[in-house]
């Protein structure tokens, strides 16, 4: 999945028959994840939300790692 | 009856958020069938809007950072009940939210924070997230402000307008290319080419704590 597709992941503007392979790439790539956690800050410090990050997201994952989806 | 020009700004509006509301059912519903990054990819998307929202209530970064926190965990284990009827950072917000106002009636006898007068009766996630922005931050969170402005400022006058376009004026893709008459690619191309400017002067920042990140 190219760079610019992972832009438009983050607007809705990929066909949701591409969802699947644009998980794919940010599950495998560190890069790609990157790449869309920096549009995101680009977004939201635009929109004037504070945007600093000391392992505040890491802290979230690890947390959510640690969780499991009740059933319904 | 609303003059055409309104009913139309309407219905682009109407077709920009039904999009992201669809990508975000998409990702709930990967999740629901086991794959975490769909999650976490909605955790990336939302953290600092849920964080904006929460700061409203002048509560210290830390304590902030634990509702947001809080809230996702707590969204992530009840996500088989979001059913759709709302969006999802509706959902999301209203999680959060009731959260906030529960750490709050729990110290509500400390006299230094915020009066829960406002509080205390039903509250209405959609007015919440209205006026949810323009959160002051700290002095990181301004710097990379600051790039980001700067940067702006001096990228092409095209690129600008299509991302200030899609970021501030949330307008969708095919309402930009209507709005410059241009074509579709040319706006998901300036778009991407206008973050690609920025992030080549975030990257270095991103790198230091890139452990931290995603």
């Amino acid at each position: 999945m190219s760079p610019e597709q992972l832009s438009r992941l983050i607007d809705a503007d990929l066909a949701a028959d591409s969802l699947d392979a644009a998980l794919q790439t940010l599950t495998a790539s560190a890069h790609a994840r990157e790449s869309v956690t920096v549009y995101q800050i680009v977004g939201d410090a635009l929109r004037g939300r504070a945007v600093e990050d000391d392992g505040y997201s890491r802290r979230i994952f690890t947390a959510l790692s640690k969780t499991r989806i009740d059933p319904a | 009856m609303r003059p055409v020009a309104l009913n139309k700004k309407a219905d682009a509006l109407s077709a920009a958020s039904g999009a992201i509301a669809r990508l975000d059912a998409d990702l709930v519903r990967r999740t629901l069938d086991g794959d975490r990054t769909a999650f976490e990819l909605l955790v990336v998307r939302y953290q600092r809007r849920l964080a904006a929202l929460i700061s409203r209530y002048r509560l210290d970064a830390a304590t902030i950072e634990d509702l947001t926190q809080e809230a996702f965990i707590k969204a992530y284990r009840g996500l088989a009940q979001f059913r759709g009827e709302s969006t999802f950072f509706t959902w999301l917000a209203r999680i959060a939210l009731n959260t906030t106002k529960t750490y709050l009636s729990s110290r509500r006898t400390q006299p230094d924070l915020v009066s829960l007068d406002d509080h205390d009766g039903e509250f209405d996630p959609l007015t919440a997230i209205k006026s949810e922005d323009s959160t002051e931050g700290t002095v990181a969170s301004r710097q990379i402000a600051a790039i980001i402005t700067a940067t702006m400022d001096e990228m092409p006058p095209d690129l600008r307008e299509a991302l200030c376009l899609r970021e501030i004026d949330g307008k969708s893709y095919q309402e930009i290319a209507d709005a410059l008459g241009i074509p579709l690619n040319t706006v998901r191309s300036r778009i991407f080419r206008a973050r690609e400017v920025i992030a080549l002067k975030l990257r270095p920042l991103i790198e230091v704590s890139r452990s931290n990140r995603w």
